[in-house]
């Protein structure tokens, strides 16, 4: 018993005391962990996957004056489409009314994907996140809506994603984004020597397997 | 055997419970060779998992106040390095450099902050560091 009172001090003492104004929201079945500003709203609706066809889809979105806070899930198991048509179609939806400032490299844990900065045509600012992961699109979204100065919001709600499985989307061997066309082949990413692109400059800045700062 | 049983599953079961803070983002976002120096007043302090976060209000070039997000690591990492809770609250008029967004938007990777006795946290001239060269080093009070 004394034991048992002693293990529950301790998982008390290690829990991080809550924000203030943010709530951390977690899905099981998705296997994903979110701070929201406020309790979000949760739909069931469907997301139009690369190949044209719709798939089911949950959105759990928290609406303010200042901001669009949205976490969507799109089912693509049965989609059998490759990573990088399926993120590169979602960079595309998101970006047709807009400039897509900043797209790079993003890793949560060890699943990688792409994070992204969006101007949109009527001045508001997204931060975008976005991993394909056991079948899954994840995509976070931090949206600041036009005249207001919630992009400090929107980065800390885009920076919130954990993945609760301990899993990876990549091989044994493999790490980092993967090349256009390419099906999980065993090899690290190259740092080019002579980088041409802001995604191969990144990619050497900051190789997705290497520890972050913290 | 029992108890030896139930020491493992708890020892087990509280290394788990800190699973979530140990989660690591790339920060290829932030640009590690640009610093930018924030004055202004803490709005909150967020101790929360996977990175803890100061939100400050700053003034901007009209003098109107702008709300900023700064990044740090996680709780368990930064308490290591003597950070709490307690260690900001808001109505604190503090000092703080970061590594700017790349995107020009109002948010960066803690390097370094001033507190209002003068006490300096963290590192402002790791300068140029990359992701995953040092840290958000130097003890609180």
């Amino acid at each position: 018993m004394r034991l048992i009172a002693f293990v529950l001090a301790l998982c008390s003492a290690s829990a991080p005391a809550s924000a203030q104004s943010w709530k951390e929201y977690s899905d099981p079945d998705y296997a994903f962990t979110v701070s929201f500003p406020a309790q979000p709203k949760i739909k069931t609706t469907t997301y139009p996957a690369a190949d044209g066809h719709a798939v089911p889809a949950r959105v759990y979105s928290v609406a303010q004056d200042s901001g669009v806070f949205k976490m969507t899930v799109a089912d693509l198991t049965t989609a059998g489409l490759e990573e990088n048509a399926v993120l590169d179609q979602a960079v595309a939806a998101l970006s047709k009314d807009g400039e897509v400032k900043v797209n790079i490299p993003a890793r949560v844990s060890r699943v990688f994907g792409r994070q992204l900065s969006i101007l949109g045509a009527d001045g508001s600012r997204s931060s975008v996140a976005m991993f394909y992961h056991e079948g899954r699109l994840y995509q976070i979204e931090g949206k600041s809506l036009p005249g207001s100065n919630a992009t400090a919001d929107a980065i800390r709600f885009q920076q919130s994603l954990i993945f609760t499985d301990n899993a990876s989307n990549r091989g044994a061997g493999e790490r980092g984004p993967r090349r256009s066309g390419e099906r999980g082949q065993r090899g690290a990413a190259r740092c080019d020597t002579a980088p041409t692109s802001e995604a191969a400059k990144f990619d050497c800045r900051n190789p997705a397997g290497a520890p972050a700062p913290y | 055997m029992r108890r030896q049983w139930v020491a493992w599953a708890a020892g087990t079961a509280v290394m788990a419970s800190g699973g979530a803070a140990l989660a690591h983002h790339s920060f290829a976002m932030f640009d590690a060779d640009q610093r930018t120096t924030l004055a202004g007043t803490v709005k909150e302090f967020q101790w929360t998992n996977p990175h803890a976060w100061i939100f400050v209000m700053v003034p901007n070039h009209d003098g109107q106040l702008e709300q900023w997000a700064v990044e740090m690591g996680g709780p368990g990492q930064i308490a290591r390095q003597g950070w709490t809770a307690k260690t900001l609250t808001p109505g604190m008029d503090v000092k703080l450099t970061i590594h700017p967004l790349r995107d020009g938007t109002n948010g960066g990777q803690f390097m370094a902050l001033t507190l209002p006795d003068g006490t300096q946290l963290g590192n402002p001239d790791r300068g140029g560091a990359r992701p995953g060269q040092g840290g958000a080093d130097g003890a609180a009070p």
